[in-house]
């Protein structure tokens, strides 16, 4: 009898929940907008948020409501900004893809220090005291705190423990320049052939103590430069990337080989 | 009302569901690693414990004594307050959007978690009313939240003191956590059984 009574029990709790459930669903049902599920259909799905929104869902409603252009989602890429502006209606605005670029060339071998630091091993830390144990104020830590932020796994560090960027990789979601207590990442396109690996507003004799890589702002470069691509501004070279024809003349005369060539691949 | 009041100061302080129930583990250590994460959690704890418990009461009341099947008070528990869970999640979705926000994500998560249910349960045991099974629900899910809270605190800090690396990580966070239950114990004395 008791087993009867409890397996009613049951049955009928089980059944009451599920139409309470049943008929909650129908009667609070949120209507979502059709564009929105078809656009999350196209998006990579990965909710990396480098797009700036909470998840791919986020962007799909961003995106209906009018709030960002269909190239929004940097991990998709241009194929997904195409797919997005088909299904949109809309013209593509097509960017060029960027990556991200470091500003300093100073590893452990070339940049001296003021003082030795036995912190946590964190750039953020090392920045909090005396701000920071670098003689160079602009130049990296090297404790690599932009790593471990990248969602698409693109900066390692290398042998001199600087981060290094792979190119490729780079979404451009910035995660890396937010992290960076010293700004040192910039994001330029990914064409990019010739960048100046220095951030240092320091006069030449100054940041050439501190550091054998840095620009010492000789205007050597801007000199050879028959672009008019590289202007000296506040001692520090300046590549102006529209300008830049890649001829390479720069890099010959620079004396502290601050500017850098990329090669692809 | 000072029997309430009791009943809230001992929920919080004295038989915190973390640190002296070790109930609620795993959203404990889940979730604190930022404040902002574990006041959302917080909040939905709150919410849920406090309804899980007036429906449980109402459940024990006037379905599971009057027909002698008390045996069956944890799996009809389960049944009953997931079923609540979820309606109340359709039912914000719904109603307020805002409120989805800040709690969606984590309702789903503590649908029977085992502090939800061990609130109902305790309420049982204790031969709780109706508001002092509200009362008691609330004040869990408020200890919860504290207790939770003090975590985050620690953890953010954590993140940028150098500690030993064998220690790293989550044995690191056992170890405050066991430091904060001991601490907690002290509290026993606060009222007099």
């Amino acid at each position: 009898m008791i087993v009867l009574i409890s397996i009613i029990a049951l049955a009928i709790l089980g059944l009451c929940s599920g139409l309470l459930l049943g008929v909650a669903y129908v009667q609070f049902a949120v209507e979502e907008d059709p564009k929105v599920k078809a656009i999350l259909a196209i998006l990579p799905g990965a909710n990396c948020g480098s797009c700036g929104f909470a998840g791919c869902h986020g962007f799909a409603e961003a995106l209906v409501a009018g709030k960002i252009d269909t190239s929004g989602c940097l991990l998709g890429g241009i194929d997904v900004a195409k797919a997005l502006s088909k299904e949109m209606g809309a013209e593509a605005n097509l960017k060029e893809p960027k990556a991200a670029y470091l500003l300093c060339g100073g590893g452990c071998q070339n940049a001296s220090n003021r003082f030795e630091y036995f912190g946590a091993p964190s750039c953020k830390a090392a920045q909090a005291i005396g701000g920071g144990f670098k003689s160079c104020i602009y130049g990296c830590f090297g404790y690599g705190d932009c790593a471990p932020v990248c969602p698409v796994d693109a900066i390692t560090m290398n042998e001199e423990k600087l981060p290094v960027v792979d190119v490729e990789k780079c979404i451009a979601c910035g995660k890396c320049i937010k992290e960076c207590p010293r700004d040192l990442f910039i994001l330029l396109t990914k064409n990019t052939r010739f960048h100046v690996k220095c951030d240092s507003n320091d006069k030449g004799a100054v940041s050439r103590k501190n550091c054998k890589v840095s620009c010492i702002a000789c205007l050597l470069c801007q000199k050879v430069c028959k672009f008019d691509a590289i202007k000296i501004e506040n001692n520090l070279a300046v590549i102006d990337q529209t300008k830049c024809t890649s001829c390479g003349e720069c890099i010959k005369v620079c004396p502290t080989k601050c500017i850098v060539q990329f090669v692809k691949g | 009302m000072t029997e309430l009041f009791l009943i809230i100061v001992s929920a919080i302080l004295i038989n915190n569901f973390i640190l002296t129930k070790f109930l609620g583990l795993c959203p404990f250590v889940g979730v604190s690693n930022q404040i902002d994460a574990s006041l959302g959690m917080g909040g939905a704890v709150i919410f849920v414990m406090t309804m899980a418990a007036a429906v449980a009461w109402a459940f024990q009341e006037y379905v599971l004594n009057p027909f002698h099947i008390g045996f069956l008070q944890t799996i009809s528990y389960i049944l009953v307050i997931a079923a609540l869970v979820q309606f109340c999640e359709v039912v914000i979705n719904k109603v307020s959007p805002a409120l989805k926000q800040a709690l969606g994500i984590y309702l789903p998560l503590i649908t029977t978690n085992c502090a939800v249910l061990g609130v109902t349960i305790l309420n049982f045991r204790s031969n709780y009313g109706f508001i002092q099974s509200v009362v008691n629900g609330f004040g869990s899910g408020l200890g919860f939240t504290i207790a939770l809270l003090i975590m985050a605190g620690i953890r953010e800090r954590l993140e940028l003191a150098p500690i030993p690396t064998p220690l790293r990580g989550a044995s690191i966070t056992f170890l405050t956590a066991a430091c904060m239950s001991l601490a907690f114990f002290g509290f026993i004395g606060l009222i007099p059984q």
